[in-house]
């Protein structure tokens, strides 16, 4: 028997199915074009009433009173000043990488997305996923126009058209050694201020204290966090946590180097022998998937060398609360080095996009200018509801005194953090004491970045890219950390490992880049 | 199907006779026929119509044209896989999980024909009941509790092995940097974790066999070791071959969570540990794309398809009973 | 006593020694894990993190159990939902696969083999995301119950399952029921259903505990909150909550004190909890098939 009868059927099925399934989405796709031809300097129409969707990387909220409340209070809002109501899709927390691929591919029309470096921003709008926006902001967008610094509109462009509106909140997140100050205090060891006394911290914790850790991290997130830092250079792919394989000297822009062939790289290898073998951290760190900062804070380890600052000194005053005595300091890496590049988190780090097929891109425009520039729309996307998922201090601080967090967390409802603005932040009245004072310390330092507005396109070279980091997994890992037995052998063998997975290839490639945007820029 | 000659592909007055079988044949059997109706609508539906989206393992993809209006770009998507010929990444892979496979299925399908025997013919009903519901348990812990169990039983500084041995004196081990023991415990847990799932099958088959043939047996002398041997065993036979053809199609798709729960992204270990899987997704979190990640997949679907057509094909020669299809 | 017998007698003996050692073995195995679960799970998180894991918890703690069961009401309605998802699909899913079992294992269909084949061929392509997504928003089952029973009805595993199980039917019953006159139909729900409980009772507890566990499909088509089952409602608080302690935007929490490793595997114990109940009631189906006779009886 060779004719299978049920061939024909499948095929009429499937056919059928997909002509159907697949031409809802073909549908979906036209209008997409239509919006960026002309900039409307026509009076702006909402006199159609409409629903924005918004596509947001994060859980949904679990209470579902507290949630219902804060969309009456939104749709109230929008209903007044965009004829237009809203809905939110939150996407599950894990697996949001496919996620958020589908909610792009899907044809389901968001108006609004989430969009960030993290979420490979640039991969996706080379890919077309998002509306290009440069003609619409002007006019949809007059107050972002105004109050946006032109270096963040560059910042964010891709191929020169903007693909996401940034939000305008100066934010820093700096890999910082996060420990225990009052063992420190407690046995007379000496205040951190390089790695000499990060490493007779860490001996004096061995020596007095056995039962703990001296400092526990995930993988080679001891050496990611702290080289970079201790350098005078800058990344230029940031391919997974902290890590790179092509940095620069900000002084010296056109030279590319691999991280690898840099003289400090292999300078701080022999140091990280000599602490992995003196148990400053788990011999078995590799597989290991604990978060630092909670081996710190839960008492298993004395410190972290992936803490963050100033993010990570948001607990602390809990902590020292529920375990009196206990004091936490936090030691920025980039003190390591004077020439240490600080620019903060770049404007690509919080957006939020159109979609390429938005029905409405125009009032999703209005929406963010709305929610990035009126004070209303603004304590309500980011704090949430007066009374119940906050208080306001006699001094307009945010305080979070009197509620439970556990059930009354207000931000969760919104992308707030794509849409930061300092100058509408308030402070919170229950942060760390010395947080502002250190912030403002951190801000001095920054400066901007020479590749500002930078967009790898690692396309070209999918392959050997993809290669190199996984050999940087394979070899690189237990190399930085000083899980090797011969450090030598292990150096020369992962840089030929490298050569061989074509990092040549990936340079060259990456390089011709660099030096197109630094034409584009006019640097030398 | 290859070797019969089939009258139907001569001329087009034996296909007619071909189609009028195939009436014939429904008509026959019509009630049969309709009572697979659900069945054949729903795979059509749920398993045959998506399969186009396997198209993407072949384009550029790209948000505008989606899938049918992206540029179609041949085999490029699977470079990643294939890149360096001979010395490709993607070899090693595919031994790795090839042998992990093999090693998962046979002894996992061993043990748990061998614990449906003895949970069949062991006396004492509340006994039986009692291990039978505690060997699902394992079922229901996640591998990611599984991962951090073992983590904390195998770590160097505080791990519950090493405590031990520091009492017995001897000197401690680190297991996260000893490639060689990790095929062990990875096949342990695998196969800790499907035992009670595996067993309830092969208990269900024993069911399936007459008791009489057992009354028969004990008539004639048989004692309990020769009635294993000479009924139950022959009669699991195509339960067994079943259970691993089926499994065989899989040969190619690593257990993930298993895999990268127990080991993360340790690397001195993957010379060992590195199955497929856990190369492709460590390749997308750098390069996530849609295309890549559905090519890897289909290198994973055709490996299986072959592995299970050859093997169906061989069984069927033996026995035509025994074969899948 | 005859010769015969006692050395079946002894046989017998060594059997059940061995047997006794291996089970119990096994069991300890598989039990103490979980034990370390559900310890762990009234330990202390703080503990968990310092320590790891023990039998015995060095400091009792329900937080866990208060932050999974953090909104009472809502579990009591996902709970339903589960049950209804749960009992629906396992239902109707064994009744069209234990048809379709049933009718492939007939020797006289010609083209049994063909269809399971094209059955089986299911297992080895794997579609991705994006087309299943497209498929079943296409079907309009985006935000129904629909879109977690409709899709996971069948597995091709259980159909040839069912197939294999069934062929142990002896062919001379259903030959003869056919002479009395008796459809198909009728020969499978009257003599071969009750003679296949077994598997029927097999499929049907995989089945349920898939349908049970299944978080993934509604965390894609069910955004309704009222429609979500018992375990994507914990999914989503034990995820919230690790999302709380990331949330760089709105980080203000007592992430030191937040329960992350006890509600894991409080978790555990929570949905592992009723169908460890359903188990011990599905085990009475695992007898050995009704003896012939009573059937022709």
């Amino acid at each position: 028997m060779n004719k299978n009868f049920a061939r024909p059927v499948i095929l009429i099925l499937s056919l059928l199915l997909m002509v159907s399934v697949f031409s809802g989405c073909s549908k979906a796709v036209t209008p997409s074009t239509a919006p960026t031809t002309a900039p409307t300097t026509a009076a702006i129409d909402i006199s159609k009433k409409v629903e924005l969707k918004l596509f947001m990387i994060s859980d949904a909220p679990l209470n579902q009173d507290d949630t219902d409340k804060f969309y009456a209070a939104l749709n109230t809002l929008m209903t007044k000043d965009l004829n237009a109501t809203i809905k939110i899709t939150y996407a599950a927390g894990n697996d949001y990488q496919n996620n958020y691929s589908l909610a792009l591919a899907s044809g389901d029309n968001y108006d609004l997305i989430y969009s960030a470096d993290w979420l490979l921003y640039s991969q996706y709008a080379k890919k077309g996923a998002f509306l290009d926006l440069t003609n619409l902001i002007p006019t949809y967008a007059p107050d972002i126009q105004k109050s946006m610094t032109a270096d963040r509109w560059e910042a964010v462009k891709i191929d020169g058209k903007i693909m996401g509106i940034p939000c305008q909140a100066k934010t820093y997140s700096e890999s910082s050694f996060m420990y225990r100050e009052d063992l420190r205090i407690k046995y007379n060891l000496p205040v951190i201020k390089d790695l000499d006394t990060v490493g007779a911290y860490l001996q004096g914790i061995k020596d007095n204290v056995p039962d703990m850790l001296p400092s526990d991290d995930y993988q080679a997130q001891v050496f990611n966090c702290m080289f970079i830092p201790s350098t005078k250079y800058q990344i230029v792919d940031v391919a997974g946590d902290n890590q790179s394989n092509f940095v620069i000297d900000p002084a010296n822009p056109r030279v590319l180097l691999e991280t690898i062939e840099t003289p400090e790289f292999k300078a701080m290898l022999p140091r990280m022998k000599q602490w992995a073998d003196a148990g400053y951290w788990s011999q078995s760190a590799l597989s290991s998937l604990e978060w630092g900062e909670f081996s710190v804070l839960n008492g298993k380890a004395a410190s972290t060398f992936n803490g963050q600052f100033p993010n990570d000194t948001n607990q602390v005053p809990q902590l020292e609360k529920d375990h009196p005595g206990w004091k936490i300091g936090f030691f920025e890496w980039n003190r390591l080095n004077p020439l240490s590049v600080v620019t903060g988190q770049g404007p690509t780090s919080n957006m939020l996009s159109v979609t390429h097929n938005a029905p409405n891109p125009e009032r999703a425009v209005m929406l963010v200018n709305l929610l990035q520039t009126n004070k209303d729309y603004y304590m309500l996307t980011q704090y949430g509801l007066p009374g119940i998922n906050y208080t306001l201090t006699a001094d307009n601080q945010i305080s979070y005194a009197s509620i439970d967090l556990s059930k009354h967390l207000g931000g969760a409802f919104f992308p707030s953090s794509a849409t930061a603005n300092d100058v509408l932040n308030l402070k919170k009245a229950d942060a760390w004491p010395t947080y502002y004072d250190r912030v403002a310390q951190d801000v001095a330092l920054t400066k901007p970045s020479v590749l500002a507005g930078f967009v790898l396109d690692t396309q070209p070279i999918q392959t050997q890219y993809t290669a190199i980091n996984n050999v940087k997994t394979q070899y690189g890992n237990p190399l930085m950390i000083g899980l090797v037995p011969d450090v030598e052998a292990a150096f020369t063998a992962f840089v030929q490992q490298s050569k061989d997975a074509g990092i040549d290839a990936c340079k060259t490639e990456i390089q011709k880049q660099l030096n197109a945007f630094l034409d584009s820029k006019g640097v030398k | 199907m290859r070797k019969r000659p089939e009258p139907g592909l001569l001329t087009v007055k034996t296909k007619g006779n071909g189609m009028l079988s195939f009436s014939r044949e429904i008509g026959k059997n019509r009630v049969l026929y309709l009572m697979m109706l659900p069945s054949l609508a729903f795979f059509a539906i749920f398993a045959y119509a998506p399969l186009v989206g396997l198209y993407y393992a072949f384009i550029n993809f790209n948000f505008i044209g989606g899938l049918f209006g992206s540029p179609f770009v041949g085999l490029k998507n699977f470079e990643f896989l294939f890149f360096g010929g001979a010395h490709a990444v993607v070899w090693r892979l595919t031994l790795n999980t090839v042998l992990y496979n093999l090693a998962f299925i046979f002894i996992g399908n061993g043990l748990q024909c061998f614990t449906a025997i003895i949970l069949n013919d062991i006396r004492g009903r509340i006994y039986k009941r009692t291990t039978q519901s505690i060997m699902l348990l394992p079922y229901f812990v996640s591998f990611v509790i599984v991962g951090a169990i073992a983590y904390s039983i195998f770590n160097f500084e505080l791990g519950s092995l090493n405590s031990v041995l520091k009492v017995f004196g001897i000197k401690p081990v680190n297991v996260y940097m000893l490639p060689s023991v990790w095929k062990y415990i990875l096949v342990f847990f695998n196969t800790w974790k499907g035992l009670g799932y595996g067993t309830i099958i092969y208990l269900a088959a024993i069911m399936g066999i007459d008791r009489e043939m057992y009354e028969a047996s004990e008539l004639d002398g048989c004692n309990i070791f020769q009635q294993i041997r000479y009924i139950t065993l022959p009669l699991l036979k195509p339960t067994f071959i079943m259970l691993v053809l089926f499994s065989l199609g899989g040969i190619m798709r690593g257990q993930f969570d298993l895999f990268y729960q127990l080991i993360g992204n340790n690397g001195i270990l993957f010379n060992a540990t590195d199955i497929l899987d856990t190369y492709i997704y460590r390749s997308l979190v750098i390069n996530f794309n849609v295309s890549t990640g559905t090519a890897a997949g289909l290198y994973q679907s055709l490996f299986g398809f072959a592995a299970v057509m050859i093997v169906n094909a061989i069984i069927r020669k033996i026995n035509k009973e025994n074969a899948l299809f | 006593m005859s010769k015969v017998k006692d050395k079946i007698f002894s046989a017998r003996s060594v059997f059940d020694g061995f047997g006794y050692f291996y089970l119990t073995l096994i069991g300890l195995l598989c039990l103490i894990p979980f034990l370390l679960v559900l310890a762990g799970s009234f330990t202390a998180n703080q503990v968990i993190i310092q320590y790891g894991y023990s039998i015995i918890p060095r400091e009792l703690s329900l937080d866990a159990y208060k932050a999974i069961f953090l909104f009472p009401e809502k579990i009591i309605s996902a709970y339903e939902v589960s049950i209804l998802v749960t009992t629906t699909g396992t239902v109707v899913g064994v009744f069209f696969m234990s048809m379709a079992g049933y009718a492939l294992q007939r020797k006289e269909l010609k083209y049994a083999n063909k269809i399971s084949f094209f059955i089986y061929f299911t297992t080895l392509f794997n579609c991705g995301l994006i087309p299943w997504y497209l498929l079943i928003v296409g079907l309009g089952m985006k935000d129904t119950l629909l879109a977690l029973i409709v899709p996971s009805l069948e597995s091709a595993f259980s159909i040839l399952l069912i197939r294999n199980f069934m062929r142990s039917v002896p062919e001379s019953i259903i030959e003869s029921a056919k002479i009395d006159g008796a459809g198909d139909f009728f020969i499978f729900r009257r003599i071969v259903i009750p003679l296949s409980t077994p598997v029927i009772a097999t499929v049907g507890l995989f089945l349920a505990l898939q349908y049970w566990n299944d978080w993934y499909s509604t965390s894609l088509f069910v955004p309704t909150s009222s429609k979500w089952p018992l375990q994507y409602l914990l999914y989503k608080t034990i995820s919230a909550q690790f999302v709380a302690l990331s949330a760089a935007a709105a980080s203000y929490f007592r992430k030191g004190t937040m329960p992350t490793e006890s509600v894991k595997l409080a978790t555990a114990v929570v949905t592992t909890g009723p169908i460890i109940l359903l188990y011990p009631f599905l085990q009475k189906y695992f007898v050995r098939g009704i003896t012939i006779g009573a059937v022709k009886g």
